[in-house]
């Protein structure tokens, strides 16, 4: 509710982490013809506080775009978004721009770290912008930095690091302002399977903390650990599942190595 | 093929049979399962094709224990086998490919309608298959059955996909003709 009372009253929308409502996003895609194609195609999804979401599907399918629209990071061409209750569409591109740097963290495929930058920099950019002071910056730089397990290379050019330490540092720079809200675009799409499981581990536990954790992927192991897979298919949602998760089951009711 | 199976870990040390049977059962983690009877018939059969020897350890405070290991020619039949490629056909026994070949005859959406309902189901076995990876007493040769189960089911789901994406183009109808786009 706290939340919902720091809006300006404009409009009011209690409730979701991240709501869609017939969103619909279209890019003129050859100039001179005016031709547009279609990357989202009405999309209306709810993601709730403390969601674990992955989006899937093949490429070309709009999830990117999803998410891009879904952290104000890309407009609908129709259709309303709201973000920790707040409508985007109101708003100003600040006004925007701010929720989404106060409610959402992401995590990109390629990283996105500043090669110039050390490791510690890196991940103190947002709070930097966010004018925090100095000495908590430093903190929360050096406990996130412990959180993902790369204290020791904080002096360290992203140059200088593995695909998957780099992307450690990426989540802690997503974390740095205490997002509600993770979002994360093929976040192991560049990683080998140990460095993948790795990041996937630190996504895991940003959604134990209590955070909304929402993930686009077309890595089927990826999808298996969350609580809700969303499928799109030609820019539109063509299956939504949240998986019951019985016990584990045992290795013998899962595989059968006898010829018979 | 239980047999070079066998022959395989008698190759990597001398032992008994209920030995032999334990080894087994951890080697595959329990996915084939035999009882001891299996066990003592296919050894009476490998010493009869003179693949493995037998020797009779006597103990203290037990009846007499039998000894199996490879003879030469049972290295040899061993390393023939292991060392063949595989050759085969691909095997597609797999019910499922059956269902929804069936189903797509009929109408894309029985079809598709199986296809969501199976990928929440392999979806489930790999959290499971994900979960058990993680145990770190498994035998190494475990780990390398769960990858293979893991990388099918992976498989699978790109198959589901790919037929997902294939019924689109076909009539509502069905009867499987490629409708012209």
């Amino acid at each position: 509710m706290a939340r919902n009372e720091r809006s300006k009253g404009t409009v009011l929308h209690i409730g979701s982490a991240i709501e869609l409502r017939d969103v619909h996003r279209t890019y003129v895609s050859d100039e001179t013809s005016g031709v547009e194609t279609s990357a989202l195609d009405g999309v209306s999804l709810a993601i709730e506080r403390g969601d674990l979401v992955a989006i899937c599907g093949p490429s070309g399918s709009g999830k990117s775009t999803l998410l891009h629209v879904a952290g104000a990071l890309d407009t609908p061409t129709r259709g309303e978004v709201f973000v920790e209750g707040w409508a985007l569409a109101s708003r100003s591109a600040a006004q925007r721009a701010e929720i989404r740097n106060k409610s959402i963290g992401f995590v990109f495929q390629q990283f996105n770290l500043l090669q110039g930058l050390t490791v510690a920099e890196n991940v103190a950019v947002p709070a930097v912008l966010a004018r925090l002071k100095p000495a908590e910056i430093n903190q929360r730089v050096d406990e996130l930095l412990e959180l993902v397990g790369m204290a020791d290379k904080s002096d360290r050019k992203p140059g200088q690091l593995s695909g998957g330490e780099q992307q450690r540092v990426a989540v802690a720079r997503a974390l740095v302002l205490d997002p509600p809200i993770v979002l994360a675009d093929e976040p192991t799409g560049n990683l080998d399977t140990a460095s993948g499981e790795a990041v996937m581990e630190l996504l895991l536990a940003s959604h134990s903390a209590g955070r909304t954790v929402v993930i686009v992927t077309h890595d089927a192991r990826i999808a298996a650990q969350t609580q809700r897979v969303v499928y799109l298919r030609d820019g539109q949602i063509s299956q939504e599942d949240k998986p019951k998760r019985g016990r584990q089951r045992k290795l013998t009711a899962l595989v059968d190595t006898s010829p018979f | 093929m239980l047999r070079f199976v066998l022959l395989g870990l008698l190759d990597a040390e001398p032992r008994y049979g209920y030995e032999l049977k334990a080894v087994f059962e951890q080697f595959l983690g329990g996915t084939w399962p035999l009882n001891i009877g299996q066990i003592y018939t296919s050894l009476s059969r490998l010493e009869d094709d003179g693949l493995v020897h037998s020797q009779t350890v006597p103990q203290d405070d037990a009846p007499d224990r039998k000894v199996y290991e490879l003879t030469p020619l049972g290295r040899r039949e061993l390393a023939e086998w292991a060392n063949t490629i595989n050759e085969e056909p691909v095997k597609l026994r797999d019910e499922l490919f059956l269902k929804v070949a069936v189903l797509s005859l009929k109408d894309g959406k029985s079809a598709r309608t199986l296809i969501h309902r199976q990928r929440v189901a392999h979806l489930g076995r790999l959290a499971d298959l994900g979960g058990l990876q993680k145990d770190p007493e498994q035998h190494p040769a475990t780990g390398l059955l769960l990858e293979a189960a893991i990388l099918r089911t992976e498989a699978e789901l790109k198959w589901l996909d790919a037929v997902e994406d294939r019924l689109k183009d076909w009539g509502t109808n069905g009867n499987g003709k490629k409708r012209k786009k």
